[in-house]
């Protein structure tokens, strides 16, 4: 039974090797082959992690060879266009202004019921609103809407407002985020303020605290409701 | 050149560089087993009587070659698959005790079968490759 324990361990280990390796898409993104590929590193681990008598480089070879496989088949299909749409397609255009590409249905094999499907799931439920649906190689289709239907944003009624900023995260689950005090320019002697002026009691009770450009800090105690609390913030220095 | 590019170049480079090494082990193993074995059939080929010392000597060190590859090529093949050698030279020491020349005669041919079968399953042919 313990080898059975050391060669799951090594398999798993090396399966998030290769899934590190392979980027971070999720099956939604994933390209066609890229998901065959994902249920063969699936299929192929588990032979070597339970079958004993298999050597477990019989996993470990083929997983490799794929992941080198696939890093190839992907380092050329961004060099070359051609490459690049033989291995993953291209993207077709499945409705323009003159409706429903008839074609288009036909060479992709789907039927107006999943054509309804995508475009609902778009967040539109009527043909008549959609200007152009494009079925990517990744096989989600996505929606340009007529102007008539499109959602009013504020460059419309030329509202400006200030570019809104990504917060950093201080402290997660007590644990103070000491790479983010360097990004936010801030001292470990400015989050203690913030939780003193939180009223919390200590680190090791703030379930999270982030700051913005603004000096906008969220910070919230473990089993408490939030916080906001509101600082002159100059991108170091925090008054 | 970016970290993964790199990465994957390192691994390809140990890749072939592990199947050249596997390949070289392999013959090299196999090769030396044939070697003794054709030395035993020669040795054992005109004998009508083989319960000797000699004898014995010489099997159970085939016997300690092979099982000293084995613990090696266990690495890369299925354990099932190269057990029947094993197997057959443990019954060669039993037929020397017994001094059963056929039988033993009839062994050293089957490990010299198994031994150029796993030279086979194991080398780069285009049968296995397709």
């Amino acid at each position: 039974m313990l080898t059975l324990i050391i060669r799951a361990t090594i398999i798993y280990l090396l399966v998030l090797v290769v899934f590190r390796l392979m980027g971070k898409r999720q099956i939604g993104q994933m390209q066609p082959f890229e998901l065959v590929l994902t249920l063969v590193i699936a299929d192929l681990a588990t032979i070597p992690m339970t079958e004993t008598s298999v050597p477990i480089i019989h996993g470990v070879v083929p997983l490799i060879t794929l992941v080198v496989v696939h890093f190839f088949l992907t380092f050329f299909s961004k060099k070359s266009n051609k490459v690049g749409e033989f291995i993953n397609g291209k993207p077709i255009v499945i409705m323009n202004p003159n409706g429903v590409d008839y074609k288009s249905l036909k060479e992709l094999d789907i039927t107006i019921d999943d054509l309804f499907e995508a475009i609902r799931s778009a967040g539109y439920f009527s043909l008549e609103e959609v200007q152009y649906a494009i079925m990517e190689t990744n096989g989600t289709v996505n929606v340009l809407p007529k102007s008539a239907f499109s959602p009013v944003v504020n460059k419309d009624l030329n509202i400006h407002l200030e570019e809104s900023n990504l917060p950093v995260t201080l402290v997660s689950e007590g644990n103070l985020m000491k790479e983010n005090l360097l990004i936010s320019g801030l001292k470990e002697e400015d989050v203690k303020n913030i939780i003193k002026n939180a009223k919390i009691k200590s680190l090791k009770d703030v379930l999270v605290a982030t700051i913005d450009k603004t000096g906008n800090v969220y910070i919230q105690e473990k089993n408490k409701p939030f916080q906001m609390l509101k600082y002159q913030y100059n991108g170091g220095n925090l008054t | 050149m970016n970290k993964k590019f790199i990465y994957v170049i390192i691994i390809l480079v140990i890749l072939i560089g592990a199947c050249v090494w596997e390949q070289v082990m392999v013959n090299n193993y196999l090769s030396n087993i044939k070697e003794k074995v054709y030395n035993l059939t020669e040795f054992v080929k005109d004998k009508t009587d083989i319960n000797s010392k000699q004898m014995y000597d010489l099997v159970v060190d085939l016997d300690d070659t092979w099982e000293r590859y084995e613990e090696k090529l266990c690495f890369l093949v299925n354990h099932k698959e190269i057990a029947d050698l094993g197997v057959e030279l443990t019954k060669m020491k039993i037929y020397v005790v017994e001094n059963n020349v056929t039988e033993f005669k009839a062994s050293l041919a089957q490990v010299l079968y198994y031994a150029e079968g796993y030279e086979h399953v194991m080398g780069i042919t285009l049968q296995n490759l397709l």
